[in-house]
């Protein structure tokens, strides 16, 4: 059963303060840190991260009766929202000059070719080395196959290879 | 060396992620999270002056037909705004008068007086939209400045601007030459503009009001046990505007996404939404990045429970298929000579954009054939539930199936496959595949620049700069069988 209590809200709610579900809230306490690090991972954006967590946690709320697996729901709509903000969004990294003399395992030149892979590839790349979630659960969130799964992690890490080593 | 990727470049990846996850920190509380759903449940009774204002605007400039179902309803602000309810005879004429009086046989009798030199104020078109601003936001003088009217070269019709004085959120006041109508400016980010229509009666010296817009447009409606919104607005400036249809529910349920449109000065914006079972629903129009203005040129606010309804079929009545215009289509049509299509395809794609329009998930999913049938590249096994739920999470599926079979196709050959004992299997043929980039692998620059009547600039840029079309495709083969509707690489 679900319970729920009361948050005091600084925006002034607190009059009319809503309820919330309790094992919402400590989600959030739990998740919220994680999960904009990964929307930071896959968008490259902190507030744009940020942003898209927050959405996350309101959709969830909007489904909280109706879902038994709040924290695989959670990264599942954060993962999506990211794949949509990501095909909506000007990488504007993609069209920088790349450094001369990039060293091929520099973070930064790893990075930024990271984010120029198509978003389900990106997906599939933070999700295994990040996250370490086998392929299964990779295609459960991204809501494909396993085998494409695997197909977009090793074009996608082909493509960081080829484009760091050119 | 190893030729596997993944072996060699895993440990850098893994590596190079944590630290860049590890430099993040986040910001933020549940206090930001609650107060979007609270800003949610609120947003259609909270009552700033501007959605009053709107409310007030709309409620008189536009026409709004509300559908008559034994009892009477209204359209009103519930912290107790005004309430308009629709003439008897239903919806009023496109542009008809709304101020100072919507009555013809009224102006009539007006235009005596202005010929008479009694009623100065309706005399002149700037006049007129003065009055009408005062008459209806309850503007002062010092609150606005009337600009230049703009006449239309053929007909006693015109643009009224005018620029709000008062002080924008960030404190600066918009300069009033940003405001010409033609070569059009756009003003500065948040800027409080907007229009008055106003048009001339007829053989008289008369000037009535049709209409108005602002940088924002809401329509606050109450009491409504579902809402189907219809109409259309014409955007003035190109860019990206943002839709909120908001439906909140007691609960706070009915809280939709903002939607980001992409519109294109001249071009009309759908505005049709559908939203069963809330009781209040808000359309606010916010042009994110920049301000503009909409002309709503109609707008048709109704209940959509006529008749009871199944939840299931309740729940299908909200689905971006029913979004789908004409307007849209001839957007996404490119207007070139009709494709030839055997009949066969050309029935089904005719059936299949009636569905999806109709948001029929079921009836979509039994014109697939039992088998073979590719709709995901998942695991999952029935394509309505997976529409369905692509749709709750605010994928458009059913608009872009209805849209894709606007755009050309081309035909590709299906080969037919033969065992060792030479036994051939499958008639060969053709399967016709929506759109072009999708059943060629050297599409010609024409192809992909049909896609941006309906994916974005940037989108479309990466697909082809990568020769990897993302989006959605749609086979139908020449029998008359679906055979695929699905995205993605």
């Amino acid at each position: 059963m679900l319970v729920t209590h009361a948050v005091p809200s600084s925006a002034g709610l607190a009059s009319a303060a809503p309820p919330w579900p309790l094992e919402l809230v400590a989600l959030y306490d739990d998740r919220y840190a994680p999960m904009v690090r990964l929307a930071y991972l896959l968008t490259g954006d902190q507030a744009a991260a940020e942003e898209l967590v927050q959405d996350s946690f309101v959709a969830l709320h909007r489904r909280w009766q109706r879902i038994t697996t709040p924290s695989a729901y959670l990264r599942t709509t954060v993962v999506n929202a990211c794949r949509t903000w990501g095909r909506r969004k000007v990488v504007e990294l993609r069209h920088q000059p790349r450094p001369r003399d990039a060293v091929a395992d520099a973070p930064d030149e790893m990075w930024d070719v990271l984010l120029t892979l198509p978003p389900r590839q990106r997906a599939a790349i933070v999700l295994r080395f990040y996250e370490d979630l086998p392929d299964d659960d990779i295609a459960r969130v991204l809501g494909c196959r396993p085998a494409t799964v695997r197909t977009a992690l090793f074009r996608g890490l082909a493509k960081l290879r080829k484009e760091i080593e050119r | 060396m190893n030729d596997n990727p993944i072996d060699d470049t895993n440990d850098d990846v893994r590596s190079m992620l944590r630290t860049r996850a590890g430099d993040v920190r986040p910001s933020g509380s549940w206090d930001d999270v609650a107060g979007r759903i609270d800003a949610g449940r609120r947003r259609a009774r909270t009552s700033t002056r501007f959605l009053a204002a709107a409310a007030v605007v709309l409620a008189v400039a536009v026409p709004v037909a509300l559908s008559q179902q034994g009892d009477e309803r209204g359209v009103a602000t519930d912290d107790g705004g005004p309430a308009v309810t629709s003439p008897a005879t239903g919806a009023q004429p496109l542009n008809g008068p709304v101020w100072p009086t919507s009555s013809l046989e009224e102006l009539r009798r007006l235009a005596g007086e202005v010929a008479e030199g009694t009623r100065p104020d309706l005399a002149d078109p700037r006049a007129a939209a003065a009055g009408f601003l005062g008459d209806t936001l309850g503007k002062t003088k010092g609150d606005y400045s009337v600009g230049d009217f703009a006449r239309n070269p053929d007909e006693p019709s015109g643009v009224v601007t005018y620029t709000s004085l008062a002080k924008t959120k960030d404190g600066r006041i918009p300069p009033h030459a940003a405001h010409t109508r033609a070569p059009w400016t756009p003003p500065s980010r948040g800027a409080p503009f907007g229009e008055v229509l106003v048009a001339q009666l007829e053989g008289t010296a008369l000037w009535f009001v049709t209409g108005a817009s602002d940088s924002r447009l809401a329509v606050h409606s109450a009491a409504y046990d579902g809402v189907h919104l219809s109409g259309e607005a014409v955007s003035t400036v190109d860019g990206t505007l943002t839709v909120t249809v908001h439906a909140a529910g007691a609960d706070g349920s009915g809280l939709l996404s903002d939607e980001s449109v992409s519109v294109v000065r001249g071009k009309p914006i759908d505005l049709t939404r559908r939203v069963a079972g809330k009781p209040a629903l808000v359309l606010k129009l916010v042009f994110s990045d920049r301000a503009g203005t909409t002309q709503v040129s109609a707008l048709r606010l109704e209940s959509a429970a006529e008749a009871p309804q199944s939840p299931r079929q309740r729940a299908d009545s909200t689905c971006s298929g029913s979004t789908v215009t004409d307007g849209m289509i001839e957007n996404v049509s490119d207007g070139g000579a009709p494709v030839e299509l055997p009949a066969e395809v050309s029935a089904r794609r005719a059936k299949i954009i009636e569905l999806a329009r109709a948001c029929d998930f079921d009836g979509l999913a039994a014109l697939a054939p039992p088998s073979g049938f590719q709709f995901s590249y998942g695991a999952d096994k029935d394509p309505a539930a997976y529409w369905r739920r692509a749709e709750a999470d605010g994928e458009p599926v059913l608009r872009m199936l209805a849209l894709t079979l606007h755009l050309r196709p081309v035909a590709v050959a299906r080969t037919a496959t033969q065992d060792v004992e030479g036994n051939v299997y499958g008639p060969g043929g053709r399967t016709y595949v929506w759109p072009v980039v999708a059943g060629t692998t050297e599409p010609a620059a024409a192809d992909w620049d049909a896609l941006l009547r309906l994916y974005g600039d940037d989108e479309v840029a990466q697909w082809k700069r990568e020769n990897n079309f993302l989006g959605y495709r749609v086979g139908i083969d020449d029998r008359g069988t679906w055979q695929f509707f699905v995205a993605g690489d």
